[in-house]
């Protein structure tokens, strides 16, 4: 759940108002604040606002009545992260045209896949959801005479409520530069070819990797994980970490083959060779996907 | 027959009005006579008060020719959408003898 607003409650009132506010809700924010959600939050607590995660006018605006989101309204909006370094979405908000925050939301960790963290040039879809939920009518009606009205009286209450899609990252949708493997749609740097073991239901990679440049190692170590590795009661390979799975991909055969539902395995160990960053990357896979 | 009190659609052009999809219309009260064919009244001029997150509507369609009508829907709807009417109470079969039949509506919106 994303959380109302004191401002955004007051917006809807005065819209039904007469139209006392024509401002319409249709921008979408992200940050990476992490102060919790309060009615008083008038704006994100830390909002980007450049390279592509600055405040944008969500893509998509529909109204949706069906079973599972009655009287709603959808907004949705693809950001690209235009940074050359990674950045994490923490919060998102949805706000009018006239900049009022109607309501705001904060990740739990984890609850985005890939942990939030959206790799240079790669996107985040951020869905949010409102919705008007009206209560019991309460109803009265005058008796009509000579001098008086016939008078219909109707008092209810609308609960506005509002939640934020969780499948705002897939690591699956990451792209990968031809011919090269990655994870997450970060390259191997100098990848030697995978040496490959099978167990059921999952596959181990271990992939030598070297580099002079050390932001390329940190794109991959702090992905790492300790990783704990069995068999199920059902015979089939589990992988467990911390970390969120990712997916590897692996140029075989003219194309990229993905692997889902990978960890890389800590700890990674760096070592120097002159100029040269040199580590070994242990990849599992596991049969089992999210919980 | 029985008296129904009910939401209807309008809430969703509400929701359509505020994601910029339908340009915003007027909230006339209205009411379906037992003519033939049924007919709806419209007040233009309705009054509306909001304290807070309250919002209250007061509106009296007048009948264009005050006679003896049976009302038998009576509500508040968006002007030029009156099929997607906001809240209704329909089934009432009440005698009008005078122009005017008021609708009030008082809405609060919470969390």
């Amino acid at each position: 759940m994303a959380t109302i607003t004191d401002a955004g409650l007051e917006y809807f009132a005065k819209f039904f108002n007469h139209n006392e506010s024509s401002d319409i809700i249709n921008k979408i924010r992200i940050g990476s604040g992490i102060t919790a959600e309060a009615v008083g939050n008038t704006d994100l607590a830390t909002k980007y606002t450049n390279l592509g995660f600055e405040e944008a006018t969500a893509s998509t605006i529909e109204v949706l009545n069906t079973t599972a989101h009655p009287y709603t309204i959808h907004l949705q909006k693809v950001f690209t992260n235009g940074a050359t370094v990674d950045r994490e979405v923490w919060e998102c908000g949805a706000f009018t045209s006239g900049g009022v925050c109607v309501a705001r939301h904060v990740f739990s960790p984890y609850e985005l896949k890939n942990a939030g963290i959206v790799q240079a040039g790669q996107t985040i879809t951020i869905d949010i959801y409102i919705q008007i939920t009206p209560d019991d009518i309460t109803y009265e009606k005058s008796a009509e005479t000579e001098s008086a009205d016939l008078t219909y009286s109707f008092e209810s209450n609308f609960i506005i409520s509002a939640t934020v899609g969780t499948d705002a990252i897939d690591p699956s949708t990451y792209t990968c530069e031809r011919g090269k493997i990655c994870f997450n749609g970060v390259v191997l740097p100098n990848a030697s070819p995978p040496m490959v073991t099978e167990a059921r239901g999952g596959k181990t990679w271990v992939i030598k990797c070297a580099t002079q440049t050390y932001a390329d190692v940190t794109k991959l170590v702090n992905k790492q994980g300790l990783v704990n590795v069995g068999v199920s009661v059902t015979g089939y390979q589990y992988a467990t970490s911390l970390q969120r799975y990712g997916t590897l991909k692996i140029w075989e055969n003219g194309t990229h083959t993905a692997y889902n539902n990978c960890l890389i395995a800590g700890p990674v160990n760096v070592e120097t060779f002159g100029l040269w960053y040199l580590f070994e990357l242990t990849i599992i896979q596991s049969y089992y996907g999210e919980v | 027959m029985a008296v129904v009190t009910e939401w209807g659609r309008g809430i969703v052009k509400l929701l359509e009005f505020m994601g910029g999809l339908y340009s915003y219309t007027t909230i006339p009260g209205y009411k379906v006579t037992d003519e033939d064919p049924a007919r709806v009244e419209y007040d233009t001029t309705y009054t509306h008060t909001r304290t807070g997150n309250l919002v209250e509507l007061n509106t009296a369609p007048q009948l264009s020719t005050p006679d003896t009508y049976n009302v038998v829907e009576a509500g508040i709807g968006w002007y030029s959408h009156t099929l997607n009417y906001l809240v209704r109470v329909t089934g009432t079969e009440d005698a009008v003898t005078n122009s005017n039949t008021v609708v009030n509506l008082s809405l609060t919106f919470t969390r």
